[in-house]
């Protein structure tokens, strides 16, 4: 119901008339005048003489002030609408439109819904789009005033120019705009233009597809779907993978793909919710619910909807599209807490590689391939190789010559990408990301396939010495010594990860290969740890590789008991070696137990030589040479890096230094008595770390192994 | 390369018996070359080094005491372009090791010639070869005095004699040693090739006023500081690691020290002597036999600077020395209490006195007479550049300026810079210039009483001469000068009352907050140029007071003063 209310009584009419003119000149994002200060001249102009005065008094008590600026009051909001939208009657002019657009969008569709006919509409929707157009055509789209630093640096002419928030990849501009993009979308866009794009859109909604091309400005777009999007995922979570059709617009397609693995995180979200609280008033993502519905499958269903609308599409495009998707879904789809590879990227990794094995079996040209990476990089992560991998290992039966040919093409971006990485000395090592690992692992794959005939430490060998990794180097320039040094870890990395490729291929490398590799890996760090602060010989790595030796490697254990010696290898790959060791004899059937008792003590007798001879060690050594005894059951070295953990400041320990430092000390009483100040230092440890009952779940077996073992003395 | 016994006997300075008999005697081993006796080089560097002689190869022979099969080397070659095809030798460093310490990764060398250009027309090359090949590039040097890489001939200018010496490694900041190891792990034994040519120099100096910081950056990849050795410029140094044997000593956190030793053959004897000391007091001082591995030294106390040296068995000869200061996180307040004791005191914590070394200390340097040449332009070298350096520091001060006769102009502007200091300031200015009152033997000199005139316009300016009666009386040159200009200047004249000499002969300048010595009389400037010195003592301003303060021509005061004007 509308309300006229006093308006009628107090506003002459001939005023009233004007007041969308006001409005319209006022809030017109391309004039950069007030409301409040065109009322008087716009008055003067088009009323009477003798009500001029009664209507500038009566309009300007519509506005709140403070200062010079002045706010319409929200209790005129309404009252003013209305006689916008009466005033302008057929006007189609820019400042009606304008007018229009100061209005509260709901209300405005209460209002035209109300009162005016479809063929209105229709041509105030016209008009409206010529209006955003001028707007585009002029820069005008955003505010400058609120980004500073897009504006056009040049002319300092308050405009922001398209290009500004422009990225290469349609599906990288949207996730953008809508990861990072609120500031954009619903500030910085031009108040009356998001208010009209709402407003139309809310009115025709079944026409979002034809109208959205109309609009151009990415901004604009991402905000006529954010407003449709919003009305409709509630009830029909699928919706937007309608959009996904071979004659859609790219835009469409974008933004169809960005709000579908929207929907994927919300529908994870209430399946979470579902599975820890009472739902009773929780506010659901979509039309389904839990228990009734299936979540999880939805989730599902929505990313295999994707790869499946894509297969529809031309192999050239789609596999354009699958490059973008598979390189922008890592930034839409929410990353787990821990650091393993998220559930729903591995589902559509999975989907994707196996429509792509498919196209690269059935459609294969070399376009292909290239689009593919243009799609790929378009995301920017220097992961992407990676996926080339991926697809050469689903096509290796079928099409092994073209595996290879694709596994190649993966393997030189990997070099190209750590060459690149060398010149601009940055090369890390990220093993604690999935992402990460997944390259790494892909480049393992892709060397697997490369070649038939490939001798790892001669491959390995070919690319460390292509490295500045002599001593001159490390004298003349650490920088790019310590780079290459990291480098040269990241080839090991890859080398190792072939291993188990290679073996799933039929062609097991040679355990005496496998040995080599990890010999050259201690010789590297053993060289390496004279000239980085680094320390290689503790690094991942370092651990990666004995493990893989181990399993691998077929030792034996004479060979073990070298490499326990060698000081390449340090306290976390002795830690390793040891610890495989045992979990392969476990897994295995093991050996005598009194000659793995043999081999055993005698793996001590060298550590903790070691221990003894290799003097000053760091808190991370330390931590591994903690580890190490914890599984040697080693006593006095046990209570020995207790104490030199323990002398390390408070504030460089953290909760698992000071579990490891009670769980040596408990080692050592449960041999003999500790030293006072041990037992001191222990049963102040014990209550910072639990003062009351409360145990975590992940140290409660901790702490009941420790309290059998100080119970025991 | 081999050495005739003729060489030989000129290089150590024996005779051609004494040497045949030592061949004779089995003590020097010696083979034939067709019909000449001939000595390796290695042979006759162990041989004279066992018996403490003086070696002095001739200019194409380099010494090594390694031998060089097993070797590896990189030349490193920084050149500066005088045309597209001929360069000028800046500094050439030879660096040669074990071929097998060269890491893992690292393949055969590659003979080669790579280059890249550092800008401001300087070039780097650098050749990595066995060491044999890198010798014979050394003397095609000495035979050419060019080194051709590629297209582009480089120009070496090199005295024929080496100076052979050695390089430690010593981790301390600001260390004393003359050059410090380019091996990071080794220390090393040095050849160097000298040059004078002063024009090379001239011109990196240059470079060095303006892109100091540049160039500092630019030349990283050379393990020697030429930026803050630029005596070395036009140089050739062979520098061999000393690595037959690998030391290293390291401080454990329970104080003791831990000193490791490898060696690859252990045909030699050797000693060690390691060293620690806490706040500047030794602590710990010991001679130990050295075995292949670890050996832990107890120290009794705790320990922030420590340090070893090596020897060979045999000469006595320091094989390795390194010293490394602990870096340890304390926090100290310091203030000089008097005289030249330093007093530190950590938060809550001890007081430590340090005292400083004495203000002279003498060092007597002996050295045999056929080097002494040798030596003697090396150390005014090396005088000439401390001079630089300081000069250096001391403009970059503002302390210092000096300017020749062809700098008249830049002096005259300098010293109005001077005078204009604390403009604002009303306190008169002193000039003391005993002969301010002798015409001046060059016009330009009008110039400059002109602007000094006008610089110190708004203030008084006293200035003290030491001019006679005569002189006094015949100022005609002063009285050219309207009185506008020269109504704020006032002049006296100090002398002894009865011998009538001047009572001052020091020239300066006092303006309220600076104190300036100025070496040459104003009217001297143009013919022999002049330097202003800042002092911060404030000797001269006091003297100055003094003075001004004596009555006129009064005999009580002990000078006799007179107002000129």
């Amino acid at each position: 119901m509308i309300k006229k209310g006093h308006t009628e009584s107090l506003l002459p009419e001939e005023a009233k008339a004007v007041v969308w003119r006001i409005f319209g000149e006022g809030e017109s994002p391309l004039k950069g005048r007030s409301t409040f200060s065109l009322i008087k001249p716009m008055i003067e102009k088009h009323v009477p003489f003798h009500n001029q005065n009664s209507a500038i008094a009566e309009i300007r008590g519509w506005f709140e002030s403070y200062g010079d600026r002045h706010w319409l009051k929200s209790e005129m909001g309404e009252q003013v609408a209305v006689l916008i939208l009466e005033g302008m009657k057929s006007e189609r002019s820019e400042s009606a439109v304008w007018a229009v657009g100061s209005i509260e969008p709901d209300l405005a569709a209460r209002i035209i819904r109300a009162g005016w006919r479809p063929q209105e509409f229709d041509s105030f929707v016209d008009a409206t789009f010529k209006a955003l157009k001028k707007l585009c055509d002029r820069n005008k789209v955003l505010d400058a005033a609120r980004f500073p630093r897009l504006s056009n640096q040049n002319s300092n002419d308050g405009r922001v120019p398209t290009n500004a928030v422009v990225r290469p990849g349609w599906l990288a501009i949207f996730q953008h705009l809508d990861s990072h993009g609120f500031e954009l979308v619903y500030e910085g866009l031009q108040r009356t233009a998001g208010n009209l794009i709402d407003l139309i859109f809310d009115m025709m909604p079944e026409e979002f597809e034809s109208l959205l091309g109309r609009l151009g400005h990415p901004v604009m777009q991402a905000r006529a779907a954010n407003r449709v999007i919003g009305r409709t995922r509630v009830k029909q979570n699928r919706k937007t993978l309608q959009w996904i059709k071979d004659d859609s617009s790219d835009i469409l397609v974008a933004l169809a793909i960005v709000h579908t693995l929207n929907a994927v995180n919300r529908l994870d979200e209430d399946l979470r919710y579902a599975e820890r609280s009472n739902a009773e008033h929780y506010n659901w993502s979509t039309e389904l619910r839990p228990p009734r519905d299936d979540l999880d499958s939805a989730g599902v269903g929505l990313i295999t909807g994707i790869t499946d609308r894509l297969a529809d599409f031309e192999p050239l495009r789609c596999t354009r599209w699958i490059g973008e998707l598979l390189g922008t879904a890592p930034n839409i789809i929410h990353r787990g807490e821990n650091n393993e590879v998220p559930k729903r990227i591995k589902q559509l990794e999975e989907a994707c590689t196996k429509l792509l094995g498919r196209l690269f079996r059935e459609s294969w040209s070399e376009e292909l391939k290239d689009e593919l990476c243009n799609g790929l990089q378009l995301a920017g992560r220097g992961t992407w190789s990676r996926h080339l991998a991926s697809i050469a290992w689903e096509i290796r039966d079928v099409k092994p010559e073209r595996a290879a040919e694709v596994a190649i093409a993966a393997l030189h971006e990997g070099e190209r990408q750590i060459a690149e990485q060398m010149k601009e000395n940055r090369i890390f090592l990220y093993w604690n990301d999935w992402e990460y690992r997944a390259w790494i692992q892909g480049l393992g794959a892709a060397l697997s396939l490369s070649s038939d005939e490939l001798h790892l430490p001669t491959w390995l060998s070919a690319r460390c010495r292509a490295l500045p990794l002599s001593v001159w180097d490390a004298e003349e320039n650490h920088e790019v010594f310590h780079c290459a040094e990291r480098a040269a870890q990241t080839w090991f990395l890859v080398a190792f990860s072939a291993i188990p490729y290679l073996n799933e291929l039929g062609r097991c490398v040679d355990p005496n290969e496998v040995r080599e590799l990890a010999e050259m890996c201690w010789n590297h760090c053993d060289f390496a740890s004279l000239y980085v602060r680094s320390q290689p010989e503790t690094s991942f790595v370092s651990e990666y590789v004995v493990r893989l030796a181990v399993e691998y490697g077929h030792p034996s254990d004479t060979w073990l008991l070298n490499q326990a010696r060698n000081r390449g290898v340090g306290p976390r790959a002795l830690w390793a070696l040891i610890h495989q060791r045992d979990q392969k004899i476990a897994r295995d059937g093991g050996t005598a137990a009194h000659y793995g008792q043999t081999i055993t003590i005698e793996l001590l007798r060298i550590a903790a030589d070691r221990f003894r001879s290799e003097g000053t060690f760091d808190l991370e050594e330390l931590r591994f040479w903690g580890q190490l005894w914890l599984l040697l059951g080693a006593i006095d070295e046990s209570e020995q890096t207790a104490i030199e953990i323990s002398s390390f400041p408070e504030n460089l320990l953290d909760r698992t230094d000071n579990l490891l430092v009670l769980k040596l000390l408990a080692t050592v009483a449960n041999q003999r008595r500790l030293l006072p100040r041990l037992r001191d230092d222990a049963t102040t440890l014990y209550r910072q770390l639990w003062p009351g009952t409360y145990t975590p779940a992940e140290e409660r077996e901790d702490r009941t192994e420790i309290d059998e073992r100080f119970n025991r003395k | 390369m081999d050495l005739t016994i003729a060489e030989l006997s000129r290089a150590t300075g024996k005779s051609g018996n004494y040497l045949r008999q030592h061949i004779h005697r089995k003590h020097l081993k010696a083979h034939r070359k067709g019909r000449r006796v001939c000595v390796s080089v290695d042979e006759a560097v162990r041989w004279a080094r066992e018996r403490g002689l003086p070696l002095d190869l001739p200019a194409n022979v380099a010494i090594t005491s390694q031998p060089k099969q097993d070797r590896t080397a990189r030349i490193t070659v920084l050149a500066i372009l005088e045309s597209a095809a001929v360069a000028r030798n800046l500094f050439t460093l030879l660096r040669h090791r074990r071929s097998d310490a060269l890491g893992p990764w690292a393949g055969e060398p590659d003979g080669t010639w790579h280059s890249s250009d550092l800008g401001q027309e300087i070039w780097l090359f650098t050749f990595d070869a066995p060491l044999t090949r890198c010798q014979e590039l050394v003397d095609e040097i000495f035979e050419s005095g060019t080194l051709q890489i590629e297209d582009t001939a480089v120009h070496f200018d090199l005295e024929p004699h080496p100076r052979c010496h050695w390089a430690y490694r010593d981790d301390r900041p600001l260390n004393d040693a003359s050059v410090r190891s380019p091996f990071s792990r080794h220390s090393a034994e040095v050849i160097e090739y000298w040059s004078f040519v002063p024009d090379v120099r001239s011109r990196w100096l240059e470079m060095l006023k303006t892109q100091r910081g540049k160039l500092e950056s630019r030349l990283k990849s050379i393990p020697f500081p030429l930026v803050r050795g630029p005596d070395r410029i036009g140089n050739l140094m062979i520098a061999g690691a000393l690595d037959e044997i690998t030391c290293d000593l390291s401080a454990n956190r329970d104080g003791s020290l831990r000193f490791h030793f490898d060696a690859v053959n252990l045909h030699e004897k050797y000693r060690a002597e390691i060293w620690a000391s806490h706040s500047g007091d030794d602590v710990l001082r010991k001679e130990t036999p050295v075995t292949p591995g670890q050996t832990t030294i107890e120290a009794t106390s705790d320990v922030d600077d420590i340090g070893f040296a090596v020897y060979r068995s045999t000469d006595g000869q320091c094989i390795d020395l390194m010293h490394v200061r602990i870096v340890l996180e304390v926090q100290i307040q310091m203030s000089v209490e008097s005289g030249r004791t330093l007093r530190h005191q950590i938060k809550q914590g001890p007081v430590f006195c340090v005292t400083l070394p004495g203000d002279h200390s003498a060092t007597t340097v002996e050295s045999d007479h056929e080097r002494s040449g040798l030596d003697k332009r090396i150390r005014r070298h090396w005088l000439e550049q401390k001079a630089y350096e300081q000069e250096t520091i001391a403009r970059r001060d503002r302390n210092f300026a000096r300017f020749g006769p062809d700098e008249f102009d830049e002096a005259v502007s300098h010293f109005i810079g001077l005078l204009r200091q604390n403009h604002d300031n009303n306190d008169p200015v002193y000039l003391a210039d005993p002969y301010f009152m002798n015409p001046a033997a060059k016009s330009n000199c009008t110039k400059l009483y002109l602007e000094m005139f006008a610089a110190t316009k708004d203030r008084e300016l006293r200035i003290l001469c030491t001019a006679n009666e005569c002189l006094i009386a015949s100022q005609w040159w002063w009285s050219d000068f309207p009185d506008e200009i020269t109504s704020h200047i006032r002049v006296r004249s100090f002398r002894k009352p009865n011998d009538k000499k001047g009572a001052f002969h020091d020239r300066f300048l006092i303006t309220p907050t600076h104190e300036t010595l100025i070496t040459h009389s104003l009217n001297g400037w143009a013919t022999d140029g002049v330097t202003f010195a800042g002092l911060p003592y404030e000797i001269y301003r006091n003297e100055a007071l003094h003075f001004w303060s004596m009555e006129i021509e009064s005999t009580n005061t002990g000078l006799f003063v007179r107002e000129v004007c």
